[in-house]
């Protein structure tokens, strides 16, 4: 019992974090009919940036203020990456958003370690002296509390600027029909820049919140970015809500997996990651418009 | 028509509709309206004959289309390609690069040998995946697993399990094929980003299960493979490996070229520019696709093995996604969908960053992201495709990817050294006796029998029952919604009924899917064209055309397979002709106007010599002149013994040319008969007009008097003189 509660705590609290970044990816996917490649490397940009300026030696910049740095660097880069694909978007196919995405995370995931270290490195959390929640024992961290409340309450921000704003409509119309939404009054250019901007802010948040749980380093970028969208996938890449609901299964599926796997063979246990795919696959094929979703439309 | 008036414009689509202006006496104020319709259909017939009308067009958005088009005249032949032709280009190149490859051998230093044996495994991947990427539009991001997967089971054969270290690269190509098939079959269900994703995830799987292995089983992840030991003689020194993989690059190389150039190189590119459009004239989309996906599979898993030789060393770490995405990069740089060109570009490109950024991954991996970019955004066709399109090196031969990519360049196929329209093979365009019926199918070409077909609540085609009799026209006419392309698409394949049967030609093909209905004698138009944009017009025509020789001897380009293109090729030129397409011959499709590529489509299907046409909308976004040539061609096809079915709101062109018609509403058949018969019906009135008019149509169709069932398959039915349509309603 007590395992299994366990798992729920560090399933719930990871997935809340892979939600978020299926979130990023839903948005932009959601408006452009783009994935981005890059958004993991948008993400492992933030919580470096943050974690520099606030374990500066010369001045330490407070964690909120370094934060909020972050996030600016963060929208930046994805200001970036859409000046980066638009060229692309002219020709027919995937093939020239993939390249230019896949190339610009490549870019940022090997310039990364001019500036940074390679090895882990600790991220400070809102709440250095982790006691627990009083009364649930050492079940729930509170900086586990924390992430999956602060994932949620950005969850429901999205999903009313989704449903209930302006902007959220125009995405929508973008999606469907750039020149038709042009048509009506709607900058699809000035759309689409807000989705990068916003998902660059969401992912960026994500990180802070995944970095002190687990460690640092240069490459959780590229590890976060896939499972965001393996948990954009399981969920329905389409929705807002199946992202969210992917990145809690995805959550607990991995945080379960070993415990089963365990059962079978001690070794398997300690290498869940390529069932994680094969699921991700299976889903892919069989079901692509997510173990939630109804339709899909294709990608580009 | 420099500095004269604007050619004529399709109130439509706005685009300039130049072959009619070109047909226009020269510059006069008229020539500002709308063409008139003379008493005989214009236009049609007449070619622009050794007019170039690109350059004389003075209209902006021309100019601007105009970089993009290849204006050629077929038999304009430069005076340099007739003591070097092409082809004699073509060997010159061969032979040079050869005695290059081998001089490299014998005097660079094991330093630099070293490198260029690494960029030969390089050209050899870049080779398999420029089929797969650039060929087949299949995005792979997943591919090193495939290069792992030759290489461990190679190494593990080779070392453990006492198999021979020369039958390495065998096992190498066949495990890395196989595990190609077992990835592909699944994962080619979906398209683009999603193909994309799920080879990036295979990719990581075997990424981690290998360097799981490290701890569980090092042996196994670690393995330090046999050397060749051919008739005693150790290859283990670089110059042996060197020549070795000489032998396997060239091998490669050879195979490749052979297939960019032959029926199934031309059916890869038509699956990547249109499935549904390479489905209608016969090609297996998955299995083509597949097929690609294995040749890629096999090339990673041989170059995977080679690798053991040269490294000596299996690790996990060789095989990071990081070097996965290295040679899609260096591909794309060289220039997809070339047909060696690319890869070799590419190869240079690694060869290059070994010596530049010696020891410096990073740095190496870094450079490259940015030349990607650059290249992305600046020249999409890559180094060589570019270089290719410009003749930025003239001797060069002008490679047939010129013709598949935008060409400013005038030239044309190299296998069309031999082909000669209509004078070897005057069978193609013949007119062509209708095949035999079956006795089952009781004289009808097509029968639709209570075809049901549901999306969701919506019943869109409900019950409908059509017998179409051989050699007959037979239209489907109802207002928007009411089911005539759902009903088409069932009888194409491209969506299934619910219940109920289709029969073609005496055949229940209810359950088969849309590429072997074309065996069954079915071809098809698109309401939505579905061209081969990037491909040349008469490979657009000669995709339609079967090959007669086999896939292997395609693949190696036997002399028997070089004559078949001849074939190909030349009927494809004689269909052109007969359809008076000829001057769009090398233009790439995607670049003609709407009207041309209509007929272009038209042509494509008639190419499959089918005895049953589905032709959707032939007269939606026409202007009058384009719609008497469509009527006019339709009526030729069904002259060569072809049966049609038209969708088509058109009046005047039903008028003209269907012996029954057929109207929808909300799905159900609401009557049948001539269209005189329909237009008195009061159920078809209501449907159109919303009220029953009692007296006759003020104004009855022309045409030839119509026979209800099977009509003799008499003279084309040319509209009669002065007859004119009036524009059609778009959409």
């Amino acid at each position: 019992m007590k395992t299994f509660l366990q798992v729920i705590a560090i399933g719930l609290s990871q997935g809340a974090v892979y939600a978020l970044v299926a979130l990023g990816i839903t948005l932009i996917f959601r408006t452009t009919r783009i994935l981005n490649f890059a958004q993991g490397q948008i993400l492992m940009v933030a919580v470096f940036v943050s974690l520099t300026l606030n374990q500066n030696a010369l001045k330490s910049i407070p964690l909120p203020i370094a934060w909020l740095i972050g996030i600016g660097v963060a929208v930046g880069l994805g200001v970036l990456i859409e000046l980066g694909v638009r060229p692309t978007l002219k020709h027919s196919g995937s093939l020239g958003w993939i390249l230019a995405t896949v190339g610009m995370a490549t870019i940022i995931q090997f310039i990364a370690p001019y500036f940074w270290p390679a090895d882990d490195r600790l991220y400070p959390s809102p709440f250095p002296n982790d006691r627990g929640i009083p009364g649930l024992g050492s079940l729930f961290s509170q900086r586990q509390i924390f992430t999956i409340v602060a994932a949620f309450l950005l969850m429901l921000g999205v999903d009313w600027l989704y449903n209930k704003t302006k902007l959220g409509r125009a995405m929508k119309a973008v999606a469907i029909d750039r020149d038709a939404a042009a048509l009506m009054g709607i900058s699809a250019k000035a759309t689409v820049r807000w989705a990068f901007i916003l998902s660059a802010a969401l992912t960026a948040i994500a990180g802070f919140l995944v970095a002190p749980l687990t460690f640092a380093n240069i490459a959780m970028g590229f590890d976060l970015g896939v499972k965001g969208f393996v948990a954009a996938v399981l969920g329905g890449i389409d929705s807002a809500r199946g992202a969210i609901a992917g990145g809690i299964m995805l959550g607990i599926f991995e945080a379960a997996l070993p415990q089963v796997l365990d059962l079978v063979s001690p070794n398997l246990a300690k290498y869940p990651l390529p069932f994680v795919f094969a699921l991700f696959i299976l889903v892919l094929v069989f079901r692509p418009q997510g173990i939630f979703g109804t339709a899909i439309r294709e990608a580009r | 028509m420099s500095g004269g008036p604007q050619p004529p414009v399709n109130p439509t689509h706005g685009n300039p509709v130049p072959d009619y202006a070109q047909t226009q006496p020269p510059a006069t104020p008229q020539a500002q309206q709308p063409p008139p319709v003379g008493p005989s259909t214009p236009g049609f017939g007449i070619k622009p004959s050794g007019v170039q009308p690109a350059a004389k067009d003075q209209d902006a958005r021309s100019r601007r289309s105009r970089k993009h088009t290849a204006w050629t005249d077929v038999t304009q032949i430069e005076e340099e390609d007739r003591v070097l032709t092409p082809s004699r280009r073509r060997a010159i190149l061969t032979l040079l690069g050869l005695a290059g490859g081998i001089g490299l051998g014998f005097t660079v230093d094991q330093y630099y040998l070293r490198r260029f044996l690494i960029a030969l495994l390089a050209l050899i991947v870049a080779c398999g995946m420029n089929v797969l990427v650039g060929h087949t539009g299949q995005v792979s991001l997943g591919h090193i697993a495939l290069y792992a997967v030759g290489g461990y089971s190679a190494a593990w054969a080779t070392t453990y399990w006492g198999v021979p270290p020369i039958l390495g690269l065998p096992i190498g190509a066949i495990v890395g094929g196989l595990a190609g098939l077992a990835v592909g079959a699944p994962a080619l269900r979906l398209r683009g980003a999603y193909l994309a994703l799920a080879t990036l995830a295979f990719g990581l799987i075997v990424y981690n299960v290998t360097d799981s292995m490290r701890q569980t089983n090092p042996d196994l992840a670690t393995v330090t493979p046999p050397t060749i030991t051919i008739s005693g003689i150790e290859i283990a020194a670089d110059q042996q490996l060197y020549f070795f993989g000489l032998i396997f690059a060239i091998l490669t190389l050879w195979i490749t070229r052979s297939l960019t150039w032959s029926s199934i190189g031309r059916r890869l590119m038509a699956v990547r520019d249109s499935e549904d459009g390479a489905a209608s004239v016969g090609i297996s989309v998955y299995r083509y696709k597949l097929g690609a996906f294995f040749f890629s599979a096999v090339t990673a898993g041989m170059a995977g093995a080679m690798y053991n030789y040269v490294d000596q060393l299996v690790n996990p770490s060789t095989y990071d996604t990081v070097q996965s995405i290295r040679y899609l990069f260096v591909l794309v740089i060289g220039g997809l969908g070339t047909a060696i060109s690319g890869p070799f570009v590419g190869a240079g490109l690694i060869f290059a960053l070994q010596l530049l950024a010696e020891g410096y991954q990073q740095a190496e991996n870094l450079a490259l992201a940015f030349v990607l970019l650059l290249v992305v955004w600046f020249l999409p066709r890559g180094i060589a495709g570019t270089l290719g399109e410009t003749r930025f090196i003239r001797w060069l031969p002008r490679p047939y990817e010129t013709y598949t990519v935008l060409s400013r360049s005038p030239g044309r196929l190299p296998v069309l050294e031999g082909a000669r329209p209509l004078s070897h093979q005057p069978a193609y365009t013949e007119i062509r006796q209708p095949r035999p019926l079956p006795p089952q199918a009781g004289g009808y070409v097509l029968i639709v029998e209570n075809a049901v077909k549901r999306f969701g609540g919506i019943t869109a085609v409900d019950n409908v029952n059509i017998r179409v009799p051989q050699g007959g026209i037979h239209a489907l006419m109802g207002p928007n919604g009411s089911g005539k392309t759902t009903t088409l698409d069932l009888i194409a394949g491209s969506q299934f009924p619910d219940s109920g049967r289709i029969i073609i030609n005496g055949a229940d093909v209810t359950a088969w899917p849309a590429h072997k209905r074309e065996k069954a004698g079915l071809a098809r138009t698109f309401q939505n064209i579905q061209l081969f944009k990037e491909l040349p017009v008469i490979w657009n025509v000669a995709s339609a055309i079967p090959p007669r020789v086999g896939m292997a001897k395609q693949i190696f380009h036997t002399p028997g397979a070089v004559k078949d293109e001849i074939r190909i090729h030349g009927d494809a030129l004689a269909m052109l002709e007969e359809w008076d397409l000829t001057y769009l011959t090398f233009r790439k499709a995607g670049v003609c106007s709407y009207g041309q590529q209509k007929m272009i489509e038209l042509a494509r299907a008639a190419a499959t010599k089918p005895d049953l046409l589905l032709v959707d909308e032939p007269s939606t976004g026409l202007n009058p002149m384009w719609i008497a040539g469509m009527v006019q061609a339709l009526a030729k096809i069904n002259a060569q013994g072809t049966t049609l079915l038209l969708i088509e709101h058109h009046q005047a062109v039903i008028g003209d040319l269907a012996h029954q018609v057929t109207v929808l509403d909300q799905g159900r058949v609401i009557a049948e008969g001539t269209l005189d018969e329909v237009r008195r019906d009061p159920h078809v009135q209501m449907v159109y007009l919303g009220e029953v008019h009692n007296q006759q149509p003020t104004a009855p169709p022309p045409g030839p008097p119509q026979q209800p069932t099977a009509p003799p398959p008499g003279p084309p039915q040319q509209p009669p003189p002065g007859m004119t349509y009036p524009a059609s309603p778009a959409g």
